[in-house]
Formats: structure tokens, sequence, C-alpha cells
């Protein structure tokens, strides 16, 4: 009871230190009171996650696993007259069906994003922006009470465009919208059959696996949209945060093996360096 | 435009996603009977009625495989009585009749029977015959393992645990063997459900097909006898072959839950196959079907 009581403090304190952390930046916000824009030359940020995370491999099996997901990136943001971003993300997330008790399955997933993006559309606070991005992702998946033999995973490496919306507000503030998806990709998935292999666990044999198969494909094999909006605040002089949310859905069908789905919403605090 | 708007399109969006954007779909095919079909393949088919069989139970059997949640990895069930194919289905798709799949650990029950040929024909002295007579280069750094005779490999008392890591590897070097059509011995043997019906029948035939003998009967009773007491209640074990004596039969069991099930006095064989990498936390359904499939089998003539 006492661990109970002292795990139920702890997200109590942390949920109120949240609230904290907002209203302060809300006042520091207000006192400020800076001009109106939202160039900056380069930036830094972390930006912290939770959200919930689907995967249906229909190689396995056709139903949904879902669970918790903890993400963490870094990005970098350059803005001159084009606009361009980096991020390097972290996720991971335990999942489970509706016929399991416990979510023994998982998943963690490393992405690599560059986008550089062109000014399209000027007027008053608004910009458009549009240009490439490309994406590396490696996505690791275990479902021991399915499998206990194979591991699974969905990398792909997409290009496609990036769409940018940035509306700037009173106080520094803005809005930061983008959508991107992919055109072409390379990717790679287990077989479909694999019988008479048992999985080489080792490290060399996982990045092996995580290489193999490789296919190229378009939208009919393998597409990936990804939305995410940003509200960007001050928090001390020449300093923003922002509250993020995002989506991603992946879609990976190889050859004649049944397809891969994946559905990420998430949503969270962005702290800019 | 601010932080309330944000809050607003953020509540919307949540609330159309957070119950999930990616649905289910059907694991099985729905039930619609168990009637076989003849694709000749030397089967001869039957009806329950015609073997003495209760088809109340049969049903109940087959709509438990099919709707189920314990049985969603289940591919096929199939239920030979008198030597006549009387019930089949395949709930995960009826290409899986004709599909070669993995039957893990029933593999250990092909191996006896192989061994126990491998003992008739003389390529084997004795059941005391260990495996450093046999293979003395594996057992050069293996001086500890030089006692394991044939008869600890067939009740699972060798001593070596598969965890051991690299002391036991020269042992089970068997990661790519299936490959060039060995099997491992043990598991992963690939065969049609059907065919695995025809193993089935050699038991209940007392090792003999069709005018030839292909096995000793002698053989097969001494495998199918308790040697090792089980720590699972209700069971023991005999030369690879798990023992149940309160249901007078013997069966072949693999990973996934799958088993080949014969039982000589009722003149019944049963074969159960599944997705064969399912953990066993997911399954343990053997007893559900073997009360039903027991209870189907009315009095021979």
């Amino acid at each position: 009871m006492n661990i109970q009581y002292r795990k139920l403090k702890l997200k109590m304190k942390t949920k109120l230190l949240l609230i904290q952390i907002l209203i302060l930046t809300g006042a520091l916000v207000k006192a400020q009171d800076t001009k109106l824009t939202s160039d900056h030359d380069k930036t830094y940020s972390v930006n912290f996650q939770l959200g919930l995370n689907q995967i249906k491999e229909t190689n396995l099996i056709p139903l949904a696993h879902q669970g918790r997901l903890t993400e963490l990136s870094f990005e970098t943001e350059k803005i001159k007259k084009s606009l361009r971003q980096f991020r390097f993300s972290f996720l991971y997330s335990r999942i489970k069906t509706e016929a399991e008790e416990m979510p023994k399955s998982g998943n963690i997933m490393f992405c690599l994003d560059y986008s550089f993006n062109f000014l399209i559309y000027q007027k008053n606070n608004l910009r458009y922006y549009l240009g490439p991005q490309a994406s590396l992702c490696y996505s690791y998946m275990l479902y021991p009470n399915w499998d206990d033999s194979h591991g699974y995973w969905a990398d792909y490496l997409s290009f496609g465009p990036d769409n940018i919306l940035s509306l700037s507000l009173k106080h520094e503030r803005e809005w930061f919208t983008s959508l991107s998806f992919s055109l072409v990709s390379i990717f790679s998935r287990p077989d479909e059959i694999r019988q008479y292999k048992m999985d080489n666990s080792s490290v060399e044999g996982i990045l092996k696996a995580l290489n193999s198969n490789l296919e190229s494909g378009s939208l009919n094999k393998a597409l990936q949209i990804n939305f995410k909006i940003e509200y960007r605040f001050p928090v001390f002089v020449s300093k923003r945060e922002a509250i993020t949310f995002g989506m991603n859905l992946i879609r990976l069908s190889q050859k004649k093996e049944q397809p891969v789905f994946q559905f990420i919403w998430q949503a969270g605090l962005k702290i800019m360096l | 435009m601010g932080l309330n708007n944000f809050i607003i399109i953020l509540i919307t969006i949540s609330s159309l996603c957070l119950h999930g954007c990616i649905k289910d779909e059907a694991v099985k095919l729905a039930y619609k009977g168990y009637q076989p079909v003849t694709i000749g393949d030397g089967w001869q088919i039957s009806t329950p009625s015609m073997e003495n069989m209760d088809e109340d139970y049969l049903n109940t059997a087959f709509q438990l495989v099919h709707n189920n949640d314990r049985f969603m990895m289940a591919r096929s069930l199939l239920i030979l009585r008198n030597g006549k194919l009387v019930a089949e289905s395949y709930p995960n798709d009826t290409d899986d009749a004709n599909r070669i799949e993995n039957i893990q650990s029933c593999t250990k029950s092909f191996t006896s029977i192989l061994t126990g040929i491998a003992l008739e024909k003389g390529y084997l002295d004795s059941l005391n015959q260990t495996f450093s007579e046999i293979y003395p280069d594996y057992f050069i750094n293996h001086q500890d393992k030089k006692s394991i005779t044939i008869a600890n490999a067939l009740t699972m008392k060798t001593g070596i645990n598969f965890i051991d890591g690299d002391n036991t590897r020269p042992l089970y070097e068997t990661d790519k063997s299936s490959i060039d059509g060995i099997t491992f011995g043990a598991v992963s043997i690939f065969m049609k459900p059907r065919d695995i019906a025809k193993f089935g029948q050699l038991l209940l035939q007392n090792g003999k097909w069709r005018d030839k003998q292909i096995v000793d009967s002698t053989w097969i009773a001494e495998a199918t006898k308790p040697i090792v007491t089980m720590h699972s209640p209700g069971s023991s074990y005999g030369y690879y072959f798990w023992i149940f004596p309160a249901y007078g039969g013997y069966a072949a069991v693999g990973h996934g839950g799958q088993f080949l099930f014969v039982v000589p006095s009722k003149k019944l064989v049963v074969i159960y196959t599944a997705w064969p990498y399912t953990s066993g936390d997911m399954f343990d359904n053997f007893n559900e079907l073997a009360d039903l499939i027991i209870k189907s089998c009315k009095p021979l003539p």
C-alpha cells in the first residue's frame, strides 16, 4: 500500500510540476511582450513525448497491438531563406493485443529525419515552406507470446515532400505545423515464412536482419504520413518552448507478404535550447 | 488563435484516435462444419455416425478450436477413427491442408520410431549405447558428457541444458541443418496434417502400413509405456512419447499446443496443429480437446 501511495504521490507531484512550468512560462511571456517574429538562425531542441503506439503485423496475427509509448528526440532547426530540420528520435513502447492480459510485446524505433524546405509563400505572419525530406527508420518488434522464436521489423528509408506552415503570433508565439509523406522508399521486413530459421539474436545478427530483404517501392508498397503541430512560446529572453503533437502512419507491404501497419499518436513538451 | 485553440484541436484529434486507428481483423475463418473432403491422398472419408462417434461432442470440439481465443493460433484439427478420416477443419486458412508446417517437438516421436527401426536393422547396438561411441569426435572436449546414452536422450534425461551456451553448442549445432533436409531430430520436422495422420495410423496399427511392417510392434509398445514421471499431473513420458493413462493413449506433443494423439483401445487418432512459435503461456489446451473427443467415441461394435 505504501509503495502504491508513494507512486501516486510522485505522479501527482510530477503533474503539478508540469502545470507550474506551463503557468510560469505563460506569466513570463506576458512580462516580455517582445517582437512579432519567428526568425531565428539555428535552434537546438529536445522533445519528450508520450503517446499511443499501435502496430498490426499481419505476417504474424491480424490483431492490433497497442500500448503507451515514450519518445525522446533531439532536433535542430535552421531558418534563413530556407528552413532546414534535422531530427533524431528514439521511441520505446510495450504493446499488447486485447487477447493478452499483460503487455509482453515491445517495439523500439530509431529514426533520422532531414528536411530542406524553401519559402514558397509569405503574407503577414503566415509562411509556407515546401521541400524534400528523407527519413531513415529502424523499427524492431518482439511478440514473445505469439512468436517466441523470431523478431519482426519494419525499416525504411523514404523520400518525399514536406510541407510546413508557420503562423507567427504576438509575444514570440507561433503555430508550427508540418505534413510530410513518402513517395519512394527502400524498406525491409522479415519473410512471411521463416520456418527454417531460428533468429540470430546477437547484436550483429539483429543488425544484419534489419538490413536484409531490401525492397523498393512507392505508395502502394510503402507509405509513411507524418503530421506534426506545435505551439511555440517563449520562456526566457530568446528561449522558447513548445507543446507538441504528432501523428505518424506507416504501412509497408513486401512482395506477397501481408502488410505491417503502425500508427503513432503522441504529445509532449519541447525545450528549445 | 492561441493555446486554447491548440488544446481544442489536440483533444479533437486525440479523441478520434485514442481508441485506435488500426482495427483488429478476424484471425480465423467462420466455422462451417467438419466434413472432410476427398483429395485423392489415400485417406478414406467417413462420418461420425458411421464410426460410432457423437456429433455433438465433435461439434463442440471444432467450435472451440474455431471460436475460442485460447485456440487463437489453431491451424488444423483432424479426427480419425477405424482408420478413416471422420472430421477435419482448418480454422486459419483452408490452404493449411496442403501446407507443410513446423510441428516442433512432435518431431521427437518420429525420432523415437526411427530409433526403433535403427535398432531393428542393427544400426544401433542398444539403448545403452553412448553417443560418444557413435560420434567420438564431438566429445573430445566434452568428457563430462561422454556417458550420455541413447536411452537418456529418448527420456529427456541427458542432463544437458540448452541454456548451457557454448559448452553444448557442438552437440546442438542445428541452426542450418533443416535447410539441407536433415531434421533437428528433436524439433522442426515439417509436415501436412494429413501426413501426420498417416504416422498416427501407423502407430495405431502397431507399426504396420498396408502389408509392410515398418517398425517392430514391440518397439512401439516399449516407447509408449510410462518410463519417466512428469511434473504435469496425469502424464508420464516414454521414449519421446507422452503417455496419458487416464485416456489410455499416448501423444507426440509440440510447441504451440500441437499434438498427435493416439488411443489404441478406441482406434482413435487426433491431430491438432497450430502456429508453431506461440509461447507456452498462450496454450494449454490438450486436455480440453482430448476430453471432448474421447467423450465423442461411443463403444465400438
